[in-house]
């Protein structure tokens, strides 16, 4: 258990960060979800101190869907920071990931529900259970959205996966 | 473990490893309790909608020459002149009829046919009676789930190992009922098996609007995501070319809609910032609620299918 809830948020964001970026698909979004996990998280410490993680993981979920609901109805609830050089200082490594992210790219053109099953249950590696629970949804209703988001990844992947195969081997033969 | 496992744990490690490199800001506890004290969410989500409103009126009077970069960037808009005024009142014509149009869905059977990588999808819809068919064509070949002798079943290492062959047909749905409401019947022509299946869910956010949905193209058109590029051919066909974006995503969708009927003939999603190639491209035909297009809908498992 942690002693606080700064402790818990030292040694989970990143994690948590990451997830909610997979659930969002953006990096904006991602960080003003797990903001309103965090907030919400810590109005109820009492009760979340017991296990904070499947709290936030709980209310991102949740936030992902209303997100997306509420996103047509207003603006964006953060502004760029105005100095956005400082951005490369945080997180330098970043512009590079988003080269490549093509699996990622591949998962935020899935609806919501496929999203999160993908995310729940092959990220967090989250029990089909677990992952039912957690969407208020049966475990029926689990393995449907995990068969038919796999199908379409595999459909979305297939070019990609195979460039990436041929650029690997292409790579060794030059080695 | 299955093939869709396995391939499920791919995709996990492989989007592990894509977002190893974002990483939490370092005083984030400290940026939530003042979040917190701040109460921000409550204040912007109450004065998001006239915003949003604000937006929407100056994307309409924007000159067909408008590009996505000006639609994001009010100020740059032109001035209203004569001819915004005529192309504003054009648009409200074209999106007017097309919304009457699809309130006439009923009287059709909607056939829609989706290209993809590796085959195609073809649905039949009728509105009339809220059911739906969907075949799915794939050059994919389905992994050989027989279990060999050692008791090992094999399974795909990855996207890249998928086996391709002949287009073939590998899966029918039907849909019978309202969304929240649906009993589907699913025939797997691979595994040669059919199941039935009660869903009960409510219905899916979707991030992309359903163009075929009156409502959802009005709404679209009051928030200003939508506009007119012009007349166009699509094949032998005169149509007006519509674009709306989605509200959740940065999704465009171009939609061609019959210039004498004013019926979807073709609609395309393409992500904004990503591959100028759409991800999704469909091709609308409405037919004549007969014996012969209805009978598309009835989906019968063939004798010899396993009931799952």
């Amino acid at each position: 258990m942690f002693a606080s809830f700064d402790e818990f948020v030292e040694d989970r964001s990143t994690s948590m960060l990451r997830t909610a970026f997979l659930l969002t698909g953006d990096r904006g979004h991602a960080e003003d979800l797990l903001q309103t996990a965090l907030v919400r998280t810590l109005r109820h410490w009492a009760k979340a101190r017991a296990a904070p993680e499947a709290y936030v993981r709980q209310v991102l979920v949740n936030l992902s869907k209303d997100r997306l609901r509420a996103r047509g109805r207003r603006p964006a609830e953060t502004t760029m920071p105005p100095d956005v050089v400082g951005l490369a200082t945080v997180d330098a490594g970043y512009d590079r990931v988003a080269d490549r992210r093509v699996v990622s790219d591949a998962l935020a053109a899935l609806p919501l529900r496929q999203r999160q099953v993908v995310v729940l249950r092959f990220v967090e590696d989250l029990s089909v259970e677990q992952t039912a629970e957690l969407l208020h949804c049966s475990a029926g209703t689990v393995k449907s959205h995990t068969a038919r988001a796999l199908a379409r990844l595999r459909e979305l992947l297939a070019p990609d996966f195979h460039e990436s195969q041929i650029e690997k081997e292409t790579t060794d033969v030059r080695r | 473990m299955s093939a869709d496992e396995e391939f499920g744990r791919l995709v996990g490690d492989r989007l592990r490893d894509e977002v190893a490199d974002i990483r939490a800001e370092r005083d984030l506890a400290g940026a939530v309790r003042r979040r917190q004290s701040r109460r921000a969410w409550t204040i912007r989500t109450s004065i998001g909608a006239p915003l949003v409103a604000a937006a929407a009126v100056v994307v309409a009077t924007a000159g067909p020459g408008a590009t996505s970069d000006q639609q994001r960037q009010p100020q740059a808009a032109p001035p209203v002149t004569t001819t915004t005024q005529a192309r504003v009142e054009n648009l409200a014509h074209v999106q007017s009829m097309t919304i009457q149009a699809l309130r006439s869905a009923e009287e059709y059977i909607i056939y829609k046919k989706e290209e993809l990588s590796s085959g195609y999808l073809e649905y039949w819809t009728d509105r009339a009676t809220v059911r739906y068919r969907m075949d799915a064509y794939s050059t994919f070949v389905q992994p050989d789930q027989q279990e060999r002798p050692s008791g090992q079943v094999r399974a795909p290492r990855g996207p890249d190992d998928v086996e391709t062959g002949p287009l073939h047909r590998t899966h029918s749905i039907a849909g019978d009922g309202p969304l929240g409401d649906v009993r589907y019947t699913q025939v797997d022509y691979e595994r040669k098996t059919w199941s039935t299946h009660h869903d009960t869910e409510p219905p899916p956010v979707l991030e992309v609007p359903d163009v075929l949905d009156p409502d959802a193209l009005k709404k679209a058109i009051d928030e200003g995501r939508m506009e007119l590029i012009g007349p166009e051919r699509v094949g032998d066909e005169d149509t007006h070319h519509l674009r709306l974006f989605a509200t959740v995503r940065g999704y465009q969708i171009d939609l061609w809609v019959d210039a004498t009927s004013y019926l979807p003939v073709r609609e395309t999603t393409t992500v904004i910032g990503g591959s100028p190639e759409p991800v999704m491209t469909s091709e609308y035909d409405w037919l004549p609620r007969n014996e012969e297009n209805l009978a598309k809908l009835v989906l019968t498992p063939p004798p010899d299918f396993t009931k799952e």
